[in-house]
């Protein structure tokens, strides 16, 4: 073999360079044809080719060697044939190699869950396996085959990824794990983690880019609700005013929050972690917080507001409540403190400040002799002054949280303080009122104020009352009434004294003028009466005419006698000569004086004496005088003109009186007395108002000179007043005017 | 007979005229009047009246004082007296419409002729005249 060898070396070496040239060629083919696939044209072209290079070949290796040598030839021919078998069987080798790998490619492509792809230069798809088909809604790889990113998504992603796919191509770099955020034309969303390569060919060209991704959007959906939650989480714990952190069992941050970092002076607060309070607080808070950081872990008891303090310097002392809970995993292991520090010290100082307001409101209302209360919609006591526990002799303690009904024993009562309150809460406005109470039996006036309290929101929360005790007050307001009342009367007494004593001076003067009068009238009344007598004699019985005239002469000086007796009545004030009387009979008697007068006038009387009255007692002779006086008036206020005199009694209950009526004389009329009336009516034009308050006084008179003396109604009043009675005189509503005798009846009869 | 005398004292000369007139009509008297009550006394004293009628308002002297003046004169004191007088109204107690007063009848001059007459005879008769 070694001689062989040497002989054939040459040509050997010639031969065995064509036939690895050959034998490259061939796997070039064979390489063409497994990238091509198993049963594709250009595979089975290229088997064919492997095939028919490998005969011309081995034909054209023979032809060159016939000429050298037949031995050669022969042996070569021996070797050629070995070898085309060797190569052969190589070659068939190769096959299953190549179908096997095929196969698991295939297999690899087919399954897994990952989409694979593989683009040429321009990013046009040239195989895909099922995954991503189905991804991409295609349903076969060979119908992406040709397309283009742009074919399936929108333009934002598929720009992104041609761009990328440059970058590939020209730096020759890949990119590994990048989470691309795809969107699909039509809208719908993926996420993919991607991998993507440049492709090259066997020379190392790059011919286009390949990748391989897997779907992550489940993941990605998680991850930014992880994101989300984490994020809420901690703006949540950090918009806390409160202190938050996380510690480990080595005291060691893991967590805080912003006021924790701002409240122990520290940047920010991820400076914080990995310190421990050491680093932030003075020794001996640090050294208790240590401790029971200690017990917590061991206890794994949580520790629940527990208060301290600490100097802050300018900012002055704090108090603070702590509460700290252990952390434990799943294996019941402590493997952290979650706490919370809050600074109480403005809640403390607020409540100090509103405990001292509350002492200060109770004790102000302590102090008011007032009785003060507060209560609830509910109708609950929530605050009473020592006056109210005074006034129900009760302890404040047995009335805070109760209702009126709960304690006190008058349920009117009670009712009535409900009503108030609901006044009070359905108006939303104060209410006043004067309320009896009875305290120890005794009745108390109370005036009370009930208002509405609102809450910052207007809302009326409670219900607050103050009532004070007016008894005094009202006794005392009572009595100056009283007093009010007897001064008014006192000075009506004294007006009307005073008037009266005008009055009685001015009948004093009158009275003494009267007489003055009388007696100078008199004495020529007694002449003409004397002379009278005289010719009276001269005068034959049976001169009638000048009888008559005599008798007129006399009736005269009888008229002006009765004239100056009334005067001198009236100057004497006389006692009245009292006697059972029957009014009817005192007026029949008037009417009979006057009968002539009325005659005269064209006047109609009318009469309407009431039957049966009960006699009276009285001056005869003065209610006569009086009688004759009004019916004189009557008839002289009807003037010629004719009309009619009305005369009725009768007897009524006497309504109510204008209260100085009589009042100073004994045995005065009063209201529902039994009287006896006496009225005479006039048709005449009546009572002038401009007169009506002179009527009564002494020579006032309307009446045309030498008509009347003006003595007649004060004279009249005069009488009836010695009667105990009322002499009136009024309009009468129907025209004509009216003069009213008013005396008491006796109530029997 | 002699007639009875009867002296008026008024200052009222036309009353005591007519007065005298109706009296020495209607009976035996004989009537005298004094205008002046000064002159009165000196004219009781001539006159010597069985009853002296008297006003009571008069000038000068009134007729109270007058009085006094006959009761201490040793010759009128027991003179008879009326006091007729438009000082008093006729008194309806008495019958004769007189008024008794301090030993006094008082007669008012208003009363009609007939009353005063009544009254004069009654104290006439009285005085045993």
């Amino acid at each position: 073999m070694d001689h062989e060898q040497q002989e054939d070396e040459a040509p050997r070496s010639r031969d065995a360079r064509a036939t690895r040239v050959a034998l490259a060629f061939c796997g070039l083919l064979a390489v063409l044809w497994l990238s091509m696939g198993p049963g594709s044209p250009m595979s089975r072209a290229a088997a064919g080719g492997i095939g028919a290079l490998s005969i011309i070949t081995l034909a054209w290796i023979q032809l060159r060697r016939v000429g050298e040598s037949s031995r050669e030839a022969e042996l070569l021919a021996r070797r050629l044939v070995e070898e085309n078998r060797e190569l052969a069987r190589l070659l068939h080798h190769h096959e299953e190699q190549h179908r096997s790998l095929e196969h698991y490619f295939e297999t690899l492509m087919e399954h897994v869950p990952a989409n694979i792809y593989f683009k040429d230069a321009d990013s046009h798809f040239l195989k895909v396996n099922q995954s991503m088909a189905g991804k991409f809604g295609c349903g076969h790889p060979a119908d992406m085959l040709g397309k283009t990113d742009h074919d399936f998504f929108e333009a934002e992603h598929a720009d992104q990824a041609l761009k990328d796919e440059r970058e590939i191509m020209e730096s020759g770099r890949g990119i590994s794990d990048k989470i691309e955020h795809e969107t699909f034309s039509g809208g719908r969303e993926t996420w993919a983690l991607t991998t993507k390569m440049p492709f090259r060919d066997r020379e190392g060209k790059i011919i286009g880019t390949f990748g391989i991704s897997s779907d992550v959007t489940e993941l990605m959906i998680t991850r930014n609700t992880l994101e989300r939650e984490r994020n809420m989480l901690r703006s949540l714990i950090d918009s806390f005013p409160d202190k938050i952190f996380v510690r480990d069992p080595g005291r060691h941050y893991l967590v805080v929050n912003k006021a924790m970092a701002e409240w122990v002076g520290a940047e920010s607060p991820e400076e914080m972690l990995g310190k421990t309070p050491d680093d932030y607080y003075p020794e001996t808070i640090a050294r208790d917080g240590a401790r029971e950081d200690l017990n917590l872990l061991a206890s794994g008891k949580p520790v629940l507001n527990r208060e301290w303090t600490i100097d802050r310097g300018k900012g002055g002392v704090r108090h603070m409540i702590t509460t700290k809970v252990p952390l434990v995993d799943v294996d019941g292991r402590c493997w952290g403190i979650v706490g919370m520090d809050r600074d109480v010290t403005e809640q403390r100082r607020a409540r100090a400040k509103l405990q001292q307001v509350q002492k200060q409101l109770q004790e102000l209302m302590d102090n008011s002799p007032a009785v003060i209360y507060l209560k609830d919609r509910g109708g609950r006591y929530r605050m009473v002054n020592r006056g109210f526990e005074e006034l129900f002799g009760l302890e404040r303690d047995d009335v805070l949280g109760r209702r009126d009904d709960d304690f006190i024993a008058d349920k009117e009562a009670a009712a009535e303080f409900r009503e108030h309150d609901e006044k009070v809460l359905e108006t939303g406005g104060p209410i006043q009122f004067d309320q009896r109470l009875f305290v120890d039996g005794e009745p108390r006036w109370y005036v009370s104020v009930k208002f509405p309290l609102r809450d910052v929101d207007g809302h009326v929360h409670s219900v607050a009352g103050i009532s004070t005790d007016i008894t005094d007050r009202k006794n005392a307001e009572d009595a100056m009434r009283q007093l009010n009342n007897d001064l008014q009367q006192a000075n009506e007494n004294l007006q009307r004294a005073h008037e009266q004593l005008i009055q009685a001076e001015k009948m004093e003067s009158i009275g003494r003028l009267a007489s003055g009068v009388a007696h100078e009238v008199k004495n020529p009344l007694a002449m003409i009466g004397m002379g009278l007598e005289l010719l009276a004699r001269r005068i034959p019985e049976t001169d009638e005419q000048g009888r008559e005239a005599l008798e007129r002469m006399k009736r005269g000086i009888e008229r002006a006698k009765r004239i100056v007796k009334g005067l001198v009545d009236f100057s004497s004030a006389r006692q009245l000569s009292l006697e059972s009387a029957d009014v009817n009979q005192v007026v029949t008697e008037a009417l009979s004086l006057v009968e002539f007068q009325l005659r005269k006038a064209g006047i109609v009387l009318k009469e309407d004496l009431a039957e049966g009255l009960p006699e009276i007692e009285m001056d005869t002779t003065k209610i006569e005088q009086v009688l004759v006086n009004l019916m004189i008036n009557a008839m002289q206020a009807m003037g010629d003109g004719g009309g009619s005199l009305t005369v009725r009694t009768y007897r009524t209950a006497l309504g109510e009186m204008k209260r100085d009526e009589g009042a100073r004389t004994a045995g005065h009329l009063r209201g529902g007395d039994p009287v006896i009336r006496i009225e005479i009516d006039d048709t005449g034009p009546g009572i002038p108002p401009e007169v009506e308050k002179k009527l009564f006084d002494p020579f006032f008179t309307t009446k045309p000179t030498g008509m009347g003396t003006g003595l007649g109604l004060s004279v009249s009043s005069k009488i009836i007043g010695l009667h105990h009675g009322t002499l009136e005189l009024f309009n009468r509503d129907e025209g004509g005017a009216r003069a009213r005798i008013t005396l008491k009846c006796p109530d029997a009869g | 007979m002699r007639s009875t005398r009867i002296l008026i004292i008024d200052d009222e000369p036309d009353f005591t005229e007519l007065l005298k007139a109706n009296l020495v009509e209607a009976g035996d008297f004989l009537v005298r009047t004094v205008n002046d009550s000064d002159q009165a006394i000196q004219a009781a004293r001539e006159f010597r009246p069985h009853l002296c009628i008297v006003d009571v308002v008069m000038p000068g002297m009134d007729g109270g004082d007058l009085v006094a003046k006959f009761r201490e004169d040793p010759v009128l004191s027991q003179m008879p007296v009326m006091m007729l007088t438009a000082l008093v109204e006729e008194n309806p107690d008495s019958i004769d419409g007189e008024t008794v007063t301090g030993g006094l009848a008082f007669v008012s001059k208003t009363s009609n002729f007939e009353t005063i007459l009544a009254c004069i005879e009654k104290h006439l008769e009285e005085s045993g005249t």
